[in-house]
Parts: structure tokens; sequence; C-alpha cells
């Protein structure tokens, strides 16, 4: 069952120069994917590709000079960029969570960590009792494993470890039963030991709630063992989207071979090639192809753009090139 | 290893910092290596594990609260910052976040020429000749030079930070987490430069890292360090391919291979590093090890030397029980413990 589903979003920074010169920096660029039930789709790319910015198109949390100009979000089939403010709030927090990066920062640090738990289900049920929320809090609390967790959340903010804190973010996101769950760089910042904990904790609750989820990362070590579906950002845009094996171990896209290539494991210091320079400036994008002044096999025809190229049913690519050599002779 | 042999000799190296409330942070814990000329070393650790403190008392910039830092035969432990000024020409630091590690005042080509202000007798005209042979070397396009560091990508700045390491042809360089700041393409380039500069220069380096594909990719030898104290060290092939202690087995097991097809046995550990204000009686790792026995808890293990090179401290090595490979794999919503997870550890 599909429960989110992105087409052709555009979101742009609209800024006025010095001049006041109209300035548009487009930093998503007709980006599509969609969510289903049970999988868990891995956003990834590098600092600036609109990963993040994607995360809070979605939730309604993008704050000018950022905004949606076009395309549409569906969530359950529901429009969620037409909606009211009023609506969007009944859903994001309760059907919709986000787990952000920095757990440490997200929690206020002047409440004991049940109450703020306890809080975001009384934002969704004014009708709820304290008594009520509070053991909500804690059974979610014990439900991400925290040991303890009558007594844990009593805890403040500064008593927890980054793992913990991270828990007590997961938690808050699930007190509401959310069928969407959105963890934007949720292991950052996190020691490896801890980070497969939460990554095995967040796993584990897709498949027993059969929640979809999507985790937008820069490592493809956490995309390549967790995450049944890969997206791959660049510039704005989904260069491209296929199970994860299939992208991993067939990448079309010259980016992602670069971005694979340039892996500790996968780094070949007897090739020349390497991914040179940096993105775009997302105020004067290329009209073709966003790849365009780094890839190796640039064209022509990169200058107009490229098709989405279906490789198989599920997995795509956004470059003239992808269906192989062959083609590019014909 | 006779000290000759080696360029810096660390020996039974500790430091405390006071933690507030008249407790005491065990950041450094009786830590003893050495690097030998020409040679990469790989430090590697989880935050909180003193990596970082270690090599800031390497270049001078932490003092030792014990042990001997032993530099060219030379004890450098606690020298007066007057005295150690001469020795920063041979001895450098490249740091993790390279947007504060520069002047944003100055031109990169003043950032790269200072050392050679303050450390040679060059004349204008040499120094220039000089930057300009630096950037070459760290691969950095000439026209650069003339822009400030707001101008520059993270990836050149990094390069800026390692051609001012490298102006005054040190014999050793610390890098701490040189990469983790920087994107996987950019870091690639980073890396690459590395191995290229050690061909060219013979520059030995102390690359400490949290990373461990990159360590593995870039060391000759490793130092595994857990709260403070080494557990493991080794060649890199010899301990990536036969891990003995616990932890470092633990910790090879939770790195996430970017690759599906490979899918590893993995063996989470409970819980985090603990704090370093009460340290364990024992082995520092007895609390989350699987394979910890009553005596663990009480006993300090010492080094155990298993093959050359490879050393690891563990009391079970004896046995042949040091293995976790047959301990259940943790993890899992219901499972995981959290009992020693409060308050976790955190060095300044």
């Amino acid at each position: 069952m599909t429960l989110l589903e992105v087409q052709n979003l555009h979101t742009h920074f609209i800024t006025r120069d010095i001049g006041n010169q109209v300035q548009v920096a487009k930093a998503l660029n007709s980006v599509s994917f969609k969510v289903d039930a049970g999988e868990i789709l891995g956003l990834v790319g590098e600092t600036g590709a609109g990963k993040s910015l994607t995360a809070l198109s979605i939730m309604g949390l993008l704050r000018p000079p950022a905004e949606i100009v076009d395309g549409s979000i569906r969530f359950e089939g529901e429009d969620i960029v037409a909606m009211q403010r009023d609506e969007l709030n009944r859903i994001r927090g309760a059907a919709i969570a986000m787990v952000g990066q920095n757990p440490r920062g997200a929690l206020d640090p002047l409440t004991r960590i049940g109450e703020q738990i306890a809080r975001v289900a009384r934002a969704h049920d004014p009708q709820l009792s304290n008594d009520k929320a509070t053991s909500m809090a804690v059974e979610s609390m014990e439900r991400v494993g925290i040991a303890d967790p009558l007594r844990r959340a009593q805890a403040w903010p500064h008593e927890l470890s980054g793992g913990m804190a991270q828990r007590v973010l997961i938690a808050m996101a699930l007190i509401n039963g959310p069928r969407l769950l959105i963890a934007d760089e949720p292991t950052t910042g996190l020691d490896v030991t801890v980070q497969a904990q939460i990554l095995d904790l967040l796993r584990a609750l897709v498949q027993e709630l059969n929640m979809g989820a999507m985790i937008i990362t820069h490592d493809l070590g956490v995309v390549a063992q967790y995450c049944n579906r890969t997206a791959v950002m660049y510039a704005g845009r989904i260069v491209e989207e296929g199970g994860t094996r299939s992208v991993f171990g067939d990448p079309r896209h010259p980016y992602t071979k670069a971005l694979i290539g340039s892996t500790p494991e996968k780094l070949d210091f007897t090739l020349d090639a390497e991914v040179g320079g940096g993105p775009p400036n997302l105020y004067a994008l290329p009209p073709g192809c966003h790849y365009i002044d780094r890839c190796p096999k640039a064209a022509a025809q990169c200058n107009s753009m490229p098709p989405n190229l279906a490789l198989s049913a599920t997995h795509h690519a956004l470059c003239h090139f992808a269906a192989g050599d062959q083609a590019r002779a014909s | 290893m006779s000290p000759g042999d080696s360029i810096l000799d660390v020996q039974n190296l500790s430091k405390f910092f006071p933690g507030g409330r008249g407790t005491t942070i065990h950041a450094v814990n009786d830590v003893s290596f050495a690097i030998r000329p020409g040679e990469i070393l790989g430090m590697v650790g989880e935050s909180g594990s003193g990596k970082s403190t270690i090599g800031r008392a390497i270049v001078g910039l932490a003092h030792a609260t014990s042990g001997q830092i032993i530099f060219r035969g030379q004890d450098i432990t606690g020298l007066p910052e007057k005295k150690f000024r001469g020795l920063r020409k041979d001895l450098q630091i490249v740091f993790q976040d390279p947007w504060g590690a520069l002047n944003p005042r100055l031109k990169v080509r003043t950032i790269v020429e200072e050392p050679l202000r303050l450390h040679t007798q060059m004349n204008a005209t040499d120094r220039r000749r000089r930057v300009e042979e630096l950037a070459q070397l760290v691969r950095l396009n000439a026209g650069l030079l003339t822009r400030y560091p707001n101008e520059l990508s993270g990836g050149q700045l990094q390069r800026v930070c390692i051609a001012r390491a490298l102006a005054t042809n040190p014999e050793l360089i610390v890098l701490d987490e040189p990469t983790s700041s920087l994107d996987l393409s950019v870091r690639a380039g980073i890396l690459r430069l590395l191995l290229e500069l050690r061909t060219e220069t013979s520059i030995a380096m102390l690359f400490i890292s949290h990373d461990l594909g990159t360590v593995r990719l870039i060391s000759d030898r490793i130092v595994v360090i857990y709260l403070g104290r080494i557990v493991e060290q080794g060649p890199t092939e010899q301990v990536f391919k036969a891990p003995a202690h616990p932890y470092t087995q633990a910790l090879l097991s939770a790195h996430l291979p970017p690759d599906p097809a490979i899918d590893q046995g993995r063996h989470i550990l409970e819980g985090e590093i603990p704090s370093s204000v009460t340290l364990p009686e024992g082995c520092f790792f007895a609390g989350r090890c699987p394979v910890a026995v009553e005596a663990c808890s009480h006993q300090r293990p010492t080094m155990v030397t298993l093959d050359g090179d490879h050393q690891a401290a563990c009391l079970r090595i004896s046995e042949g029980a040091n293995s976790i490979g047959d301990a259940p794999i943790l993890g899992g919503p219901k499972q995981v413990s959290a009992q020693s997870n409060t308050a976790s550890g955190r060095t300044p």
C-alpha cells in the first residue's frame, strides 16, 4: 500500500538581492518518489543535495524564503500541500512523525523526558488525561528499549547519552501510532556500536508496526544494510532510484557510481577517476543534466533534460546513457 | 622496539581533566605506543575514548598528567611553550573542522606562509615559491591562494590545512579526524592526497578517526582505544582479519559495509561507553563484554602478544575464550538493555 507519494515536487528559495532583483535557488527540482507501508526508503546524497529539504517539505516545516512552488505530496491519497495549517497539524506528529538529527538539541532541556513525550500525545488529543498521557509515554519508552521506563521518564535531557536521547525521540515519534516515520540522519553523531542499536530498533519497529519509513542519510553503509529501496539525490533531483540491491549492484547513473566508488571499501587509487568539483550553483542550474560538469561521460545531449530511464519495473536512472553503452552507440 | 627505531614514543601517557564538583575525568589512561618514521598509524575509537586528547598531548596542546612523550629521542612531555615552539616545525597537526581551523581574515597564501615566517629564515621570494610548491603538492589550484577561506569549499580548505602543516617539512603530522566533516567524494580526494604525500615525502602520520573503512584504507598499523586505554594494536590487516579483543570484534562487526551483498553476522553491543569519571576497577570493557567472566571486573588485563606486532589486552585470550563469535547477537527493541546508559562520559 502506498503511504506517501511525492510527485514533481519543486521547492525554491525565493529572495531579493541588493538590487531588488528576484533570486531563485532551485533547491528541489521535480522530486518524485513513494513510500509503501512496511518498507524503508533510503534517501542518500551529499550535503546540499536537498535531502533534508525534502523532509521539511513533507512535514510542512518550510520557512520563508523556502516555498513549494509546484508538485504534490499525497499522504494516503490526500494532498498535504494544499491543506490548511490545522488540517496538517492533525496529521503531522500523529500519522506522520519525524525524528531529527542532533537528538540532544531536539529536546527541551527544562522538561523531564516523560512529560515531553506525553505532551505530544496531549497535543493530538486534548481530552487525554495527564495520567493516561504519562502511561502512554512510559509504554512508548518501553517499546523503544528503554529499560526501567517508569524511572527514566523522570530523567532530564542532560542526563541522557546520545543514543538514549535518540531513543527518546523515537518514543516521542511513535506515541501517536504513526503510519509513516521520517528519520533525518538518525544516527549521525552517534558511535558505530550505538548506531547499529538504533537502526536495528527502527527496522524492527517498521516490521512490527507495518509502518513506512524514510531514512535520510549521507552514509551509504546505513542505506545498504537497512533500506529496502534507495533513492540517490543530486542537486535537488533524484538521479537514481530502485531496490537497494539493484542500485548498489548495478548502479547506472554516473553520480551513483562515483558515490559508491568513493566509499573507503571501494576506493581504488589506481584509477584516475574521482569525483572532482562540487555541486552546481542552485541559482544557475545547467539546463539539462545537473551532473554535467562533473560527469566523465558527459556528451552534447546532456545539455537537454535527461529522461528517467526505466531499467526494470522498479529501478530508474535520470541519465541519457543509463541503459548502457549499446544504447549510446545506437 | 627500541626507542631509537621510532620517531615518536608514547609511554604510559595519562591525561586527567577536572570534571567539576571535585570529580576527575580520566580521558587517557596509561597509553603506550610508538610511531616509526614514514609510517601511518591509525587510531580508532568512539567519541569520548580520548583519541583527540592523545593527539593534542603529542603536539603540546594538552599537558600530560603523567607518562612520557618522546619525540626523536627527546622527552617533550611538559616542555614549556617557549621551548616547544622550536619543535612545532617538525610536529604538526591538522584538525577535523577546516572551517574553524583557518583565520577567516587572512588570505590562503598568508595562512600557508605563516609557518614559514615563524620557523624559517626564508626571504619573501623563497617563501612565495615554497607556498606555490605546497599548493601544487596538495593539488590546490594556485589561483585559490589569493582567496579568503570563506570562498573555498570544505575539501579545498582541508587541503589548505594540510599545506600549512606540511610547510616546514615536518617529520610527524597528527591528523585528527581530517575527513569526518567532508562529503564522501571530497573525502576520497583527501585520502588519496595523504597516501600520495606519504610516498612523496615519507612523513609519519598519526591518523585519528572513528571511521573504520578510512582507517583500514590508509594505515599501516592501527591502535584501538576504548575509554582512554589501548585495547588492541597491530598491523592493520592482521587486526581487521583477526581482531582479538572483544571490543575490537564488536566494533568491526558494527561497521556497516556500503554494499547490500555483504551480510555480516553482527554482534551488537549493549549500552554505551561508560563514564570516564569513575573508571571500572578491572577491564574497562567488562560491563559490555559478552565473554566477560568474574575476574574481568576486578583485574586489569595487560597487553598480550598474539603474533609479532599484534597485541591485545584481554584476560580471556590465554584461555582462547576471547572470541565473541559464539555469543548471542544482541539487539532488537525488546532485548536492548539501557542499564549503563545514563550520563555517559563526555570528555572535553
